[in-house]
């Protein structure tokens, strides 16, 4: 089988032996495809749900072992899995801040498949938790936990404790579903603030990169608006001059707000 | 045993173009436009994404890209110790949730050779067009009449490009299965119509370093956002997410090309 053939399975037929996740990796959260086998020799990395099908890349036993073998899949025994549409896993790790919380919604949504399985860490003390997901059912967890994330941000970062606000602020970068102008606004301000001005820099040129001018000057307008509302005293002249005091107040308390109708929702 | 001369490659390329008129007048047609795609078309290597010690992120994290010394059969009987495996203009090996992309200068200034095919694919994938399989001894002659230096890659492919395709970016844009307008001057092709069979390959004999003043990187695509974090501060200006990693590096050549 040449690699990258697509094919098709009925969900029916598919049992579930892995996902391409990799136990490790710096990011505090982080999701893929599983992987499936129609137990005739024909394993699948299932990219896409179509009606009652999975489609993907199909390879071989051997080379599903492969990718085992060199630490590329993962294969983690959930007992008695039945596959539904738009199951993924989701890899919630040590690094994830209020993940007891986290796993306590999951179990109540409704949205998880199979018990949660832990995964220990090579050589530390620690363990990623691995989670069998739906993921339309799941999805709007994510964005809660974002908000939560980006809120704790703001609150270390209101009371100058940036390394802490950077971590929350990398936690939402990583439930973020997609490049989003306002976290990545803030996880700038953070580096910039931790003194990583070339990480910072760096962010904004893949802003660029990946979605153009325009989300670029999107993404630095909110690291702006973010910058006046916790340093002030530095932000008015280096960044909007003549800005005064109570307005960063008051956009800090609309900021506030945004987050709290963003996490009640 | 050393790669082919540039004259002789093109010789033989010149050939083909000149069996028919119709491939002589498209050549003709196509060439400056070729010419000057073919200048700029990058060096594009997708791996996939693994535990700490993947080459993905070794790879970043050491800033240079290694050669592996376990070569296939042909390169060991050609002499080639170790090799670190691109396309040239795209990302043809259809696996891997990220693609580096090196400038196009980086093959002249580095120890490489080039194929008008993919060299693994000669031993499984590849068939002469009259559908026969490829013996040892057919695999070893292909391998050795189209070895180039990677030296003049560039030049051969302004040559390539507009012999095989009507509208030369076309070589950029076809996805992962596909024929040129033309069929390919080497005579092979692939059983399952995958692009391998006439995508250029280039091969770095020695490390290829990925520091920012090598100037050799332009880009790391990765396919989640997730990803960037793995990317060290000195390089995360060169990180860009798209979801298609192989639509990624398309976009990001046509930028540069067109």
């Amino acid at each position: 089988m040449h690699v990258g053939v697509i094919m098709n399975l009925q969900i029916s037929q598919c049992r579930y032996v892995g996902a391409m996740v990799p136990p490790a990796g710096k990011s505090s959260f982080d999701e893929t495809s599983i992987v499936v086998t129609d137990g005739n020799g024909t394993y699948l990395r299932v990219d896409a749900y179509v009606s009652d099908s999975v489609t993907g890349e199909a390879m071989t036993y051997d080379e599903w072992q492969l990718l085992v073998g060199d630490g590329q899949a993962t294969q983690i025994g959930f007992d008695d899995v039945k596959i539904q549409t738009g199951t993924v896993l989701w890899a919630l790790r040590w690094n994830f801040e209020d993940r007891d919380s986290a796993l306590d919604d999951l179990r109540c949504s409704g949205a998880l498949i199979a018990p949660v399985n832990a995964h220990a860490v090579p050589e530390s003390a620690h363990s990623n938790v691995l989670a069998l997901v739906i993921r339309p059912v799941a999805i709007s967890l994510r964005d809660k936990w974002k908000e939560r994330a980006l809120s704790n941000a703001e609150q270390h970062a209101t009371l100058g404790r940036w390394e802490s606000a950077t971590a929350a602020c990398e936690q939402g970068f990583a439930l973020a579903t997609e490049l989003d102008a306002r976290t990545l606004g803030l996880l700038i301000l953070s580096y910039e603030h931790q003194g990583r001005l070339q990480r910072a820099k760096g962010y904004l040129e893949v802003a660029e990169r990946s979605k153009g001018t325009a989300f670029r000057e999107e993404v630095q307008s909110h690291c702006d608006r973010w910058g006046r509302m916790f340093s002030p005293e530095t932000t008015t002249t280096t960044r909007t001059p003549g800005l005064a005091r109570s307005s960063w107040k008051t956009e800090h308390k609309c900021h506030l707000e945004d987050s709290q109708r963003a996490l009640a929702a | 045993m050393p790669p082919r001369k540039l004259t002789e490659l093109l010789g033989e390329l010149q050939n083909v173009i000149a069996s028919t008129t119709e491939r002589q007048d498209c050549y003709a047609a196509g060439q400056a436009m070729s010419s000057r795609i073919a200048a700029c078309l990058p060096l594009v290597r997708r791996l996939k994404v693994g535990g700490v010690a993947s080459p993905w992120q070794a790879s970043v994290q050491s800033r240079a890209l290694e050669p592996k010394s376990l070569c296939t059969v042909l390169e060991e009987r050609a002499g080639i110790d170790a090799s670190v495996y691109f396309f040239l203009g795209c990302a043809a090996y259809p696996r891997g949730d990220v693609a580096i992309v090196l400038h196009s200068r980086t093959a002249q200034s580095v120890a490489s050779s080039f194929w008008p095919f993919d060299t693994g694919s000669l031993g499984s994938h590849l068939q002469s067009t009259n559908g026969s399989a490829l013996d040892s001894d057919a695999q070893d002659e292909a391998f050795r009449k189209y070895w180039g230096s990677g030296a003049d890659v560039s030049q051969f492919a302004e040559v390539f490009l507009a012999a095989h395709f009507a509208v030369p970016i076309q070589y950029v844009r076809c996805g992962q299965t596909g024929s040129p307008d033309f069929p390919a001057y080497h005579g092979l092709m692939s059983r399952d119509n995958d692009r391998r069979a006439w995508t250029v390959e280039v091969q770095a004999h020695e490390v290829v370093s990925l520091a920012k003043e090598s100037g050799h990187l332009k880009t790391i695509i990765v396919q989640r956002h997730q990803l960037l974090d793995e990317l060290p501060d000195d390089l995360s200006e060169f990180g860009k997410v798209a979801n298609d990693v192989a639509a990624g590096v398309r976009e990001e050549i046509e930028q540069l090309c067109m």
